[in-house]
C-alpha cells in the first residue's frame, strides 16, 4: 500500500467508519486525486457520493457537484449536513433571487456546492466560480449528457464550456448505468480526449439480488399477487408505481390487507411529509414504501430487502437503478416486476415528448405565440430555441428521442417476456458478458422459486412510542425530559 | 379539503368562481366582495395549492353524485347536498382559528418552527449528526442565528408546553396533533395518514387541524413577542390582512389625505387607490373612517336607486362619472352587508 492509499484508508476509517473500500472506489479516488479526468461507472449502492466527499479531506477549495434533479441534490446535501464536517450549499431554481445572490456572495465559505446544469451556466454563477479555487468538478448522473441514454438532458451539453471557463483542478464523472455506446458518447460530449480519460467500470450485476417477473393476466390479479407477495415478504420493501394516484390507491389496499406499516412517497406530498416518511423508513418505523421513482435517489438504507415494480420501468437503465436500492448490505434481496398486459402503454405515454409543429415553433420564435403553448415541454423547447436550434432541428431531435424512448420500452418488454436468463439480458445490455451466475439467479432459471428459497434476512421493526399524552411527547424531545 | 368545500355552498345559488378564488387566495375586489356577502372570508387561501382543474373536477363529481346543481356561473346544494353538509358540520372537525387566516403563510411558518424545534431537541441530546429538515437556505440561517441565544433549551421546552396548553384549552386533539407533528431527536412525528389513523379522523380533517394549529400558534406567539419562539417566528407575521400597498393607502387616508392626492403622491391610479380602500372596507372595516368616506347623502343617493337584498342590486350609471359611481355603489353595498352581519 503506497502513501496515498494509506491516507485514503485512514480517512475512510476515521471519518466514515468503514474498514474497506467498495469495488471501484479506491481506484476512482486514486485516479481523480492524481489529476486524471475520470469516468466511474459504478452500480447503484456502490458508494458514489464518497468519491467526492472524501477528497474534501485532502484538498482545499470548492467541490462543485452538478446534479440533474433537485431531490437528488437535497438528499446529498442532507447527507453531508448529517456528517457535519463541511459547509454545503445548494444553488438551483428552487431558491428565489435573493437567496441565490446571498449564496453567490458567500460562496467562498462553502466546501461543497450542489447545482444544476441550468444554474451553473448562468453568467453570474460562472463568473463567481471562475474567481474561486475549484478543487473538483463532479458531473453526477453523467449519462444525462448522452443522447443515446434514457435521461438525456440538453443542458448537460453546456458543461464542457463551463469546464473551460472555471478550470477545475480535477474532473470526475459518475454514473451507475452506461452502455458502451453511452460511455463513448459521454467522453465525446464532454469534449475530452478519450485517451486521457480514465474509465473505471464495475459490473452492474448485483449477485445478491434475485431477479423475478410475474406475468399476470389482468390488473385485479396483479393486485392480489402484490398483496400475497408482500404478506410473504414482510417489512423492508419498496414498491414503485408510475402514477401518484395509483400509488395512493394501492397503498391504501396494502394497509387494509396486510399488517405492514405503509408509507407513501411522491411529489404530491409536502416537504415535511416526505422528510417524515424517509426518516421513518430509515429507522424501520415504516415497513413498506409505496412510491413513484422520486423515492430512493440518494437513499442510503442498506437493508431494503425487496423492490417490487407494480408498473414496469421505462428502460433497463431505470430498472437497474431502482432495483439496485435493494440489498446494499450485500445480503440476499429480491427484485420483482409485476406485469399485466397493456402496462407498456403507461410507460409509452410517460416517456413520449409532445413534438410541436415547425409552424408553432416559428410562431414562438417570432413572438406571435407565447412559449407556454408548449405546456410541460416549454422549458425543454426554450432551451433549444435559446441555443439557436432551428424549428426543423428541434422537431428532428424530439422525434429521435421519442423513437429511442419507445425502443427502450420495447427492450424492457422483451426482458419481461423472458426467453432468456434475466441476469444474462441485463449484463449483455451493458456489454458485460463475462460474469458468473449466483446460485439463486432469476425466475427464468428458477421458475418454481419461493420466497423462502431466497433466505432474505429479517428486518427488525422498530416500534414507535405511542402516547396520546401530548405533554410527554414534548418532554421526550428534550434530553432531561421534564423541566 | 373535498368535504370542507361543502361549507362554502348553500341551497341558494352562489358564484362558484368566487368560491374557487377565495380558497385559492385570488384576491380581487369582486371576489372579496362576494366572499363577504357569502360570509366565507375566513376560508381565504385555505386551499391555495388547489388548481382550477381540481376544483372543476370536484364540482363535476358532486354534480354526478346529485349533491350540487350548476347553472351558468352559479352552483347550489341539492337537498342531498344540504344533508351532506349537515353531516360534515356535525361530524367533521370545524376550524377554530380561521379568523387568523391572513396572519401567516402556514407552510413557511411551520417549516421554520419545525426545523427550530428539531435543532433544539438534537442540541439537548448533544447530537450534531442528524438530517435537518431541508428548508430554504435563508430560513435555515434564520434558525441558525436564533440557536445562538443563551438558555434556549429549557425556555423553549416551557414555551412548547404553554403552546400545548393554549391549543388544548380550545381542543385537546389540537395539542395532541401539535406534539406529534414536532420533529426532534429520534422523533419524526406523524405523517398526515398516521395522524388520521391515530386520532380517528379523516386526512382532510388532519389538514384543516394542522392549518388551525399553525394559525393558532401564530396568533399566540404574536401575543408573546418577548418569548424565544416569538422572537424566532414573529418576523413571518403579516402586519395586516391586506397587502402592504393597500395598507399604506389606508394609512394615508386615515391621516386625512384625499384620494386624488394619495394617487398623486403614491404614483397610483385613482382606481387602484379605490381598490385598496374597498379591500380594506371589506376585510378590516374598522380601519375605515366611514363617515368621511360615505356621507349620508351618498348613502341616500345609492339607496334611492336600489331596492331588495343588497347582493342583488344592479349597478346603474347615474352621472357621467361611472368609475366614481361604482366606487360609492360598492362601498354602500359593503357598508350594508357589514350592518346586516353585525
Amino acid at each position: 500500500m503506497n502513501n496515498i492509499s494509506l491516507t485514503l484508508h485512514n480517512i475512510l476509517h476515521d471519518k466514515y467508519n468503514f474498514k474497506t473500500f467498495r469495488p471501484g472506489q479506491e481506484e476512482t479516488l486514486m485516479s481523480v486525486l492524481s489529476g486524471h479526468p475520470t469516468l466511474s461507472i459504478l452500480p447503484t449502492g456502490s458508494g458514489k457520493s464518497l468519491l467526492y466527499q472524501l477528497p474534501a479531506h485532502l484538498t482545499n477549495g470548492l467541490i462543485v457537484v452538478i446534479s440533474p434533479l433537485i431531490s437528488l441534490m437535497q438528499d446529498q446535501v442532507d447527507r453531508i449536513r448529517q456528517q457535519n464536517q463541511f459547509k454545503v450549499a445548494m444553488l438551483n431554481s428552487n431558491l428565489d433571487f435573493r437567496e441565490q445572490t446571498q449564496i453567490l456572495k458567500t460562496m467562498q465559505q462553502y466546501r461543497f456546492l450542489f447545482t444544476s446544469p441550468e444554474t451553473l451556466v448562468k453568467p453570474a454563477v460562472q463568473q463567481k466560480l471562475a474567481n474561486l479555487d475549484i478543487s473538483m468538478l463532479v458531473v453526477d448522473e453523467a449519462h444525462c449528457i448522452s443522447q443515446w441514454g434514457p435521461n438525456f438532458r440538453p443542458e448537460y451539453l453546456l458543461i464542457k464550456d463551463v469546464i473551460r471557463r472555471i478550470a477545475p483542478q480535477r474532473l470526475l464523472m459518475l454514473t451507475a448505468t452506461a452502455t458502451p455506446s453511452v460511455t463513448k458518447d459521454i467522453i465525446t460530449k464532454m469534449g475530452l480526449d478519450p485517451n486521457a480519460v480514465k474509465i473505471i467500470r464495475q459490473p452492474v450485476d448485483r449477485k445478491n439480488i434475485f431477479l423475478a417477473v410475474h406475468r399476470l393476466p389482468d390488473e385485479h390479479t396483479k393486485q392480489e399477487n402484490l398483496i400475497e407477495m408482500i404478506n410473504k415478504l414482510g417489512p423492508g420493501g419498496v414498491t414503485y408505481f408510475s402514477s401518484k394516484k395509483v400509488t395512493n390507491q394501492v397503498a391504501e389496499l396494502i394497509t387494509k390487507k396486510t399488517d405492514l406499516r405503509v408509507g407513501i412517497y411522491h411529489a404530491g406530498l409536502s416537504r415535511i411529509e416526505r422528510y417524515q416518511v424517509q426518516q421513518q423508513f430509515m429507522h424501520n418505523q415504516l415497513d413498506l414504501i409505496c412510491a413513484t421513482s422520486a423515492f430512493g435517489m440518494g437513499i442510503n438504507k442498506n437493508d431494503i430487502r425487496y423492490v417490487i415494480h407494480y408498473h414496469m420501468p421505462g428502460s433497463i437503465e431505470s430498472y437497474v437503478q431502482e432495483f439496485g436500492r435493494a440489498g446494499r448490505d450485500g445480503l440476499a434481496a429480491l427484485s420483482l416486476i409485476l406485469y399485466a398486459p397493456g402496462d407498456e402503454f403507461i410507460q409509452d405515454n410517460l416517456v413520449q415528448t409532445a413534438v410541436p409543429s415547425v409552424e408553432s415553433l416559428e410562431a414562438v420564435l417570432q413572438k406571435r405565440l407565447p412559449l407556454n403553448v408548449f405546456g410541460e415541454e416549454q422549458d425543454l423547447i426554450d432551451f433549444y430555441l435559446q441555443h439557436h436550434y432551428s424549428p426543423q432541428q428541434i422537431c428532428q431531435i424530439l422525434d429521435e428521442q421519442n423513437l429511442l424512448s419507445k425502443k427502450r420500452v420495447r427492450t424492457m418488454l422483451n426482458y419481461i417476456a423472458g426467453d432468456h436468463c434475466y441476469r444474462e439480458v441485463i449484463n449483455a445490455y451493458f456489454g458485460q458478458d463475462d460474469f458468473q451466475k449466483p446460485q439463486m439467479c432469476c425466475s427464468y432459471d428458477q421458475p418454481d422459486w419461493q420466497v423462502d428459497d431466497l433466505d432474505l434476512p429479517a428486518v427488525k421493526q422498530q416500534v414507535q412510542v405511542k402516547s396520546t399524552d401530548w405533554q410527554t411527547i414534548i418532554d421526550n424531545l428534550f434530553h432531561d425530559g421534564s423541566i | 379539503m373535498n368535504n370542507y368545500l361543502f361549507m362554502l355552498f348553500t341551497e341558494h345559488p352562489r358564484r362558484y368562481r368566487v368560491i374557487e378564488n377565495t380558497i385559492r387566495n385570488k384576491r380581487t375586489q369582486a371576489t372579496l366582495f362576494w366572499a363577504l356577502n357569502y360570509q366565507i372570508l375566513n376560508w381565504l387561501g385555505s386551499a391555495d395549492h388547489m388548481t382550477r382543474n381540481e376544483f372543476d373536477a370536484w364540482m363535476h363529481h358532486q354534480q354526478e353524485q346529485g349533491l350540487l346543481m350548476v347553472q351558468d356561473d352559479c352552483a347550489w346544494l341539492t337537498k342531498s347536498g344540504v344533508h351532506h353538509k349537515q353531516r360534515i358540520l356535525k361530524n367533521y372537525y370545524q376550524p377554530r382559528f380561521d379568523r387568523w387566516t391572513w396572519l401567516v403563510n402556514t407552510k413557511k411558518y411551520s417549516e421554520r418552527f419545525l426545523l427550530a424545534i428539531q435543532a433544539i431537541s438534537e442540541l439537548s441530546f448533544y447530537n450534531r449528526n442528524y438530517v435537518p429538515l431541508g428548508i430554504s437556505i435563508t430560513e435555515m440561517s434564520v434558525v441558525r442565528n436564533w440557536l445562538t441565544r443563551p438558555g434556549l433549551i429549557s425556555t423553549v421546552h416551557k414555551e412548547l408546553l404553554s403552546i400545548g396548553e393554549y391549543l388544548s384549552s380550545t381542543d385537546n386533539q389540537l395539542a395532541v396533533l401539535f406534539a406529534h407533528t414536532l420533529l426532534g431527536h429520534e422523533m419524526s412525528g406523524w405523517t398526515d395518514t398516521q395522524a388520521a389513523n391515530e386520532l380517528e379522523v379523516t386526512s382532510e380533517e388532519v389538514m384543516i387541524m394542522l392549518r388551525d394549529i399553525w394559525l393558532g400558534i401564530a396568533s399566540y406567539l404574536a401575543g408573546h413577542p418577548q418569548s424565544n419562539l416569538g422572537q424566532l417566528m414573529n418576523s413571518l407575521l403579516n402586519s395586516t390582512p391586506i397587502s402592504n400597498s393597500a395598507w399604506r393607502t389606508v394609512r394615508e387616508f386615515q391621516r386625512g389625505v384625499p384620494i386624488p392626492k394619495i394617487s398623486h403622491v403614491r404614483h397610483l391610479k385613482i382606481s387602484t387607490v379605490r381598490e385598496h380602500l374597498l379591500e380594506a372596507a371589506i376585510i378590516i372595516p374598522q380601519s375605515i373612517d366611514w363617515q368621511r368616506l360615505l356621507t349620508a347623502n351618498k348613502i341616500k343617493a345609492v339607496q334611492s336607486h336600489h331596492r331588495g337584498p343588497v347582493s342583488e342590486w344592479q349597478f346603474t350609471r347615474s352621472t357621467n362619472q361611472p368609475a366614481d359611481d361604482f366606487f360609492y355603489f360598492r362601498l354602500v353595498q359593503i357598508w350594508e352587508l357589514h350592518h346586516q352581519h353585525e
